[in-house]
């Protein structure tokens, strides 16, 4: 009988613990009587990620068991999931026009954090499974959080029937993968591999990484999203679109780095493949943006950009600093990304819409939201001196240094090439918003001054705006992050 | 056709499949979101009864992996059953309708 502490060290996982007791003192809150009461759930939750983040500032590596790894990887992951669900938290309490400063909005969002976490220190199939269905059906429901709206309850139905589909299919290649191998943990695959693992084992992985690909929105499961946004609260949107991509890609580097399918597919084989559907992805989401007449799709075209090159970036694995490249970009996309979309929430709120036609003439409400909004689409588009910029610079630094060492791996030169024109390209959908924002006249002339913005709205945009111009000036990050791995 | 028993992995295995396969094609062919639901389930389903069947041959006869794999999709597959039923609540709530075909109102 082995001792409960031994077989679950506590002390390696205290951030993902003071998470769950913030989630449980969320809804503890809102049972009480009382609006005010029920306020305080987006206050708790924040509360809950800055403990859980100041604990895993300092935290030590090691393994609970095969399920959860805590190493380089996962903990970076943490110091960037854990602000993050705060800062969606503190947007959610000052856009409360669909209830987003109750606790059932801030349980699911601090769900959606928890299941990051979860996913990002998996070590094994069923952990990174049942991470990846946690932030999942948390998701769910914050897509869908308008009631009555018909386009916010069509997009959730959308995500959770497509959702659920793409999990039977990854559950159904993950059983194959351990009827094959015998092992659920990347380590134990990744040996059973070496040791020459059947067909079935690689059929089985393939059908597993249609999961993953799902949550990093690749090319050709990346369908869901443009509609799944569009009928979203913007604030929704920033949860989908942020945290599921850190886990996935947190969990990816992770596998690739402890179990590549060696004999079956050779490793330039793997990365070749992973670049393609890089490629194919940029180029597809940058080229279906220009046509688009909204600015929620338009953001869903390029969160499938976005979460491309960071799959570019695992493709250079085992590079060093392959991983560090991967994690500074999506530090500096969610700083922009949740950015624009809480202004994107204000916009709607006093414009009706998200369609660049009622978004057009929002300068004259809204100047500094507005102005904002130019600066964050900026940054996502790439142009320097954002944090954009940086972010797609060490992903290009990481694909040619490894495309151009040797001929095998040409295809993450070519791929870091598309990458150069997908940017080019989908620097123009971004401009299409910002046209429509500052300079198209406003459908309805008379509609001046936008009403307030809330405090709570006003410094979660300061944050991202810091975020998104500071990551942007601090050259040496993807050093600093590089050697904290 | 090879016979089949209780004590034959490949039993369990055609079992899964079929199921498997009957979940993608309703799935895919339903035009109505319980009919997917339904499929998705079953997908879920023989997910599990592929992992208990792989557990009870492994080579260690006492890897309890496939088991507890089982265990938790048969919970996970009843939050997922769920939440997905709340959101089809919502959606006829303000269609009226759960026909995939008839709520489409999203698109570029």
């Amino acid at each position: 009988m082995i001792a409960f502490a031994e077989a679950f060290p506590l002390a390696l996982v205290r951030p993902e613990a003071a998470l769950c007791v913030g989630l449980f003192a969320i809804l503890a809150s809102d049972l009480g009587p009382g609006a005010d009461r029920r306020r305080a759930g987006p206050w708790l939750g924040i509360a809950a990620a800055l403990v859980a983040f100041l604990l895993a500032l300092d935290a030590p590596s090691g393994a609970v068991g095969t399920m959860l790894a805590i190493d380089g990887p996962a903990r970076l992951a943490r110091l960037l999931i854990l602000p993050l669900v705060a800062l969606l938290l503190l947007a959610g309490a000052g856009e409360r026009r669909h209830g987003t400063d109750s606790g059932a909005w801030s349980t699911a969002v601090v769900g959606v954090g928890l299941g990051a976490l979860v996913t990002a220190a998996s070590a094994n199939f069923v952990s990174a499974w049942l991470g990846l269905e946690m932030l999942a059906l948390a998701g769910y429901s914050l897509v869908a959080f308008r009631g009555g709206d018909r386009r916010a309850a069509e997009a959730g139905m959308k995500f959770v029937l497509f959702g659920g589909v793409v999990s039977g299919v990854m559950l159904f290649g993950i059983s194959h993968v351990y009827g094959a191998t015998g092992h659920l943990d990347f380590a134990g695959i990744g040996q059973a591999f070496a040791n020459g693992a059947p067909t079935a084992a690689g059929v089985g992985l393939l059908l597993a990484g249609v999961g993953v690909a799902y949550k990093l929105t690749l090319v050709p499961v990346h369908f869901y999203a443009p509609d799944v946004y569009q009928g979203s609260p913007p604030l929704g949107v920033a949860v989908v679109s942020t945290l599921p991509k850190i886990a996935a890609a947190t969990a990816l580097v992770r596998f690739l780095s402890m179990a590549v399918p060696a004999p079956l597919v050779d490793h330039a084989t793997l990365a070749s493949a992973i670049a393609v559907l890089a490629a194919a992805s940029m180029l597809f989401a940058s080229f279906t943006a220009l046509v688009q007449r909204d600015a929620k799709r338009i953001i869903a075209f390029s969160g499938i950009g976005h979460g491309a090159a960071v799959v570019l970036a695992t493709a250079c694995l085992p590079a060093r600093d392959a991983a560090a490249a991967a994690g500074f970009y999506l530090l500096t996309y969610v700083g922009s990304n949740v950015g624009a979309l809480v202004c994107l929430s204000v916009l709607e709120r006093a414009t009706g819409g998200s369609g660049l036609q009622a978004l057009a003439g929002s300068w004259r409400r809204h100047p500094v939201v507005s102005g904002l909004l130019c600066l964050f689409l900026l940054s996502l588009a790439g142009v320097p001196p954002l944090a954009g910029f940086l972010g797609k610079w060490g992903v290009l630094q990481q694909a040619f240094a490894a495309g151009l060492g040797s001929a095998t791996y040409a295809t993450l030169a070519t791929a870091a090439l598309l990458f150069l024109l997908a940017t080019a390209v989908s620097a123009w959908s971004y401009l299409l918003v910002v046209r429509a924002v500052v300079f198209a006249e406003p459908a309805t002339p008379s509609a001046a001054g936008g009403g307030t913005v809330p405090f709570a709205t006003k410094l979660a945009l300061a944050i991202a705006a810091v975020a998104t111009v500071g990551l942007g000036l601090w050259l040496d990050g993807l050093a600093v992050l590089a050697k904290a791995m | 056709m090879p016979e089949l028993s209780p004590d034959r992995l490949d039993g369990y295995l055609l079992v899964a499949g079929v199921l498997f396969v009957a979940g993608v094609l309703a799935v895919t062919t339903r035009r109505s979101a319980i009919g997917v639901l339904i499929g998705i389930e079953l997908m879920l389903n023989a997910a599990a009864l592929q992992f208990a069947a792989y557990g009870k041959f492994s080579p260690s006869a006492t890897d309890p992996q496939g088991q507890t794999a089982a265990v938790f999709v048969v919970v996970v597959a009843a939050a997922e059953a769920a939440v997905a039923l709340a959101l089809l609540f919502a959606v006829y709530r303000t269609f009226r309708d759960i026909d995939l075909d008839a709520t489409r109102e999203l698109r570029s």
